[in-house]
């Protein structure tokens, strides 16, 4: 017959054993924790940092898009189009985004702010590939800098069950797991953004093609791949336009070497004007504006200079015309 | 599904659960089950190079139970001849003939295939050279060469090991969970926090060795010796760990090698011990024979670690002359520590046992890890002439080196990789002594989950979780 000192003696492991996992979980809930007043108190880096960052409940312009998008924000368009206009801007681009991604910040920023208009700075890349859509989830840099927010888990959620967002990346955002465990701890050479806008790019053919490389990782644009992320695009026009927010599409300017070494630009740009023309979303294709070099910090971002070109030049314009 | 997946963390825990829920005479069966699926994860085509293994051992191992010497003596040479056979087809045929007339099959060894063909070819051995040894099952000895903890790099267990092992405990002992879980935490500790970490400047060193300077190229080798223990034996620490957790053990296969005071004690008593070992009972023994004069065992030696080499080299790629290099270069150090072993003996004697005694084995340690590291070189470059080339410069900035490391720009990536192999050193010297290991065992609660929440931690907060593979898995 079982005694009570042996039932007490066989549970004893069990219980240290609840105890040693509360403990655990109580010290990383103090880690995370911490780890999210780090990333609070750091410089905003990412889209949902800024929108979190943002101390309005409304904005006149709302820029989306990829790395293109950057530039704005590393020549302060917002500040000077407040000074010029008295209109407030918000850059939510994210390096990478494809539509996809894309699509969720803007939800994101649609469940936060009064939207006046959408600028999606727009790039052919960017529907050529999963790898700039469904896989970008799976950036644990990103998800590194994505604040923790009731609704942003919602959305993912919301975009796991649709299959848009991988399983493991909703988890990586809920236990907070990649902002304790930078995934780049030491960061190789790469990308440096804010870093180089002052500097001035020296042509070369070898960057160039190494570039259309890594944005373009499939040989050639599937059509339906780039019909697939449209739709994409045409259900965020939709949803922008339903709440009474107007959407403009922009293709950026890039030098003159590197839009000639863009596969398939031109069909890609006839697709995406007649598919925007339908929606009744003005079509602004700026890319071959500023050819030369000069105004570029790399191959094809605009530096400290083309941004004010670009800004005198064409957004000024656009941005005080729509007010 | 790795060891260090998110996957095989989940498969774990149901996987055992059912074990132990399990009526003792299904758990067999169930440890089949998990070793398929486990290997499957990796591909369900592994199965079938599994299958042709086993069923060589299998059929080989019916006649071994014959009454006849003749047909005993057929199935062992028969099973072993198969098995090598394979081996040398998957492993060795395709780099030989390409280029040549001859038409290559394009297949190429699965994952932990040598590791399951070398158990084949024990399990054959030792049935032939035991024929007292229990008769077990199919399904037993089916287990015993493909159990999942072991199937990809070993250790290489013994069979009379297994299968005194093999159903002995018939309920969970909350000692051998803990002790499991803490041998598999401390073994992916090593793989992910230090091995994986390790890696990525050891691979940009070692890329085009032509391009990196010669204090990266040496800061490189020494992070590799530290990266290919951590990665290998943190795979077993993991590998025992789980079977621990299912109440079989599994024997040790490292102990500390880069504190061994000879080449020796670390082929024989500390690095990859069950390889050392199989080698010693199939290979080195029997080539000595009886009669074990000094020749034979200087040969016997030299084969072994050419074998060992061959063993390495044949990665389906091409043949790696490097590993080969560094077989013989081991054969070469072991000639010469034994030809040496007269004047070693009698400076060990003269160093005397106190403070002496420890400064000798302190400095012979230092030796030896430098001698294996040189080796190394061989091991880790691409092929035989990046191995040159990493040797002849370092060895040509030799002179310059005091020099160069008061000029060199440290960073704190060296800094961070420096302190991870600091810290499991001292680990490593506190658990080389006895009393700590006790010390540990019996220390308070508080004290021992400290050590368990700076494990985890350290796994959260400093482990690279880019699931790289183990580098033993390719062998």
């Amino acid at each position: 017959m079982t005694t009570l000192h042996q039932v007490s003696r066989s549970a004893a492991p069990v219980k240290s054993f609840l105890a040693f996992l509360a403990l655990f979980g109580l010290l990383y809930v103090i880690a995370v924790l911490a780890a999210e007043r780090h990333l609070r108190a750091s410089p905003p880096d990412g889209a949902l940092q800024r929108l979190s960052a943002y101390d309005d409940t409304q904005v006149d312009w709302l820029v989306i898009g990829a790395s293109h998008t950057l530039p704005l924000l590393y020549g302060d368009i917002p500040g000077r189009l407040s000074q010029d206009t008295g209109q407030s801007m918000l850059v939510l681009g994210e390096v990478g985004a494809g539509p996809v991604l894309t699509s969720f910040i803007l939800d994101r920023a649609f469940q936060e702010l009064e939207v006046g208009h959408v600028l999606y700075i727009v790039d052919s890349f960017a529907f050529a590939s999963r790898d700039w859509n469904e896989a970008r989830f799976s950036d644990r840099k990103l998800l590194a800098r994505m604040p923790i927010n009731f609704s942003t888990a919602r959305l993912l959620a919301e975009r796991t069950a649709e299959g848009q967002v991988p399983l493991v990346a909703l988890a990586d955002y809920l236990t907070g797991f990649s902002k304790l465990n930078p995934v780049e701890r030491f960061p190789a050479e790469g990308w440096r953004g804010a870093a180089d806008f002052d500097k001035a790019h020296r042509p070369s053919r070898h960057a160039v093609a190494a570039r259309i490389k890594y944005l373009y990782p499939e040989s050639a644009s599937d059509a339906e791949v780039v019909a697939n992320y449209l739709a994409t695009l045409a259900m965020m026009v939709d949803r922008a336009q339903a709440a009474g927010t107007a959407v403009t599409v922009l293709k950026p300017p890039v030098p003159d070497a590197f839009a000639k070494a863009l596969p398939k630009e031109g069909e890609f740009d006839a697709t995406l004007g007649s598919f925007l023309e339908e929606k009744k979303a003005p079509f602004l294709n700026f890319s071959g504006s500023i050819p030369e070099n000069e105004y570029y910090f790399d191959t094809d971002h605009l530096n400290r200079q083309g941004v004010d070109l670009f800004y005198e030049r064409a957004l000024k314009g656009l941005l005080t015309a729509r007010p | 599904m790795l060891f260090n997946s998110l996957g095989f963390l989940l498969f774990l825990p149901p996987a055992l659960f059912v074990f132990w829920l399990l009526p003792p005479r299904f758990r067999l069966t169930w440890m089949l089950v998990l070793t398929g699926g486990f290997y499957a994860s990796f591909g369900i085509g592994n199965l079938a190079y599994l299958g042709a293994v086993a069923a060589i051992a299998l059929a080989a191992g019916r006649y071994l139970s014959s009454d006849r010497a003749k047909q005993r003596r057929l199935a062992v040479w028969g099973g072993v001849a198969g098995i090598l056979l394979l081996l040398f087809l998957l492993r060795y045929y395709d780099p030989l003939v390409e280029g040549t007339a001859l038409p290559t099959h394009g297949l190429v060894a699965p994952a932990g295939f040598s590791f399951y063909s070398f158990t084949a070819i024990a399990l054959l051995i030792d049935r032939y050279r035991q024929p007292d040894l229990a008769a077990a099952r199919a399904t037993e000895d089916l287990a015993y060469l493909a159990w999942f903890p072991k199937l990809l790099a070993g250790p290489i267990q013994r069979l009379g090991h297994f299968l005194t092992e093999l159903g002995s405990r018939t309920k969970p002992r909350p000692e051998f969970l803990a002790l499991g879980a803490q041998l598999f935490l401390w073994g992916l500790v090593k793989k992910v926090v230090v091995a994986d970490n390790l890696a990525p400047f050891v691979d940009r060193a070692y890329a085009i060795p032509d391009y990196a300077v010669p204090m990266e190229l040496v800061i490189a080798t020494y992070f590799f010796a530290f990266q290919i223990y951590c990665d290998f034996s943190g795979y077993t620490d993991m590998a025992r760990g789980a079977s621990l957790m299912f109440g079989l053990k599994l024997p040790e296969n490292f102990k500390r090698p880069y504190f061994a005071g000879s080449v020796g004690d670390f082929w024989s008593r500390r690095w990859h011990i069950t390889l050392a070992d199989w080698f010693r009972d199939y290979v080195y023994y029997p080539f000595v024979g009886e009669r074990r004069t000094a020749l034979n065992m200087y040969l016997g030696i030299m084969l072994v670690f050419l074998l060992s080499g061959l063993w390495h080299a044949g990665l389906g790629y091409g043949i790696g002359w490097g590993f080969v290099v560094w077989g013989v270069m081991n054969g070469l150090l072991l000639w010469g520590e034994r030809a040496l072993r007269t004047p070693r003996k009698a400076l060990s004697a003269a160093m005397g046992k106190g403070l002496g005694g420890r400064v000798y084995r302190v400095l012979a340690s230092i030796v030896v890890f430098h001698l294996i590291l040189v080796t190394w070189i061989f091991f880790r470059a691409a092929e035989l002439g990046d191995g040159v080339t990493v040797a002849r410069r370092i060895w040509s900035a030799l002179p310059e080196m005091p020099a160069l490391i008061v000029r060199y720009p440290f960073t704190a990536e060296h800094g961070f990789l420096a302190a991870l192999i600091l810290s499991l050193l001292a680990v490593e010297l506190l658990l080389e002594q006895r009393a700590w290991k006790r010390r540990l065992a019996i220390a308070p609660t508080a004290l021992r989950w400290s050590v368990w929440y700076a494990c985890l931690f350290a796994l959260i907060l400093l482990g690279r979780w880019q699931g790289e593979s183990f580098v033993y898995m390719q062998f």
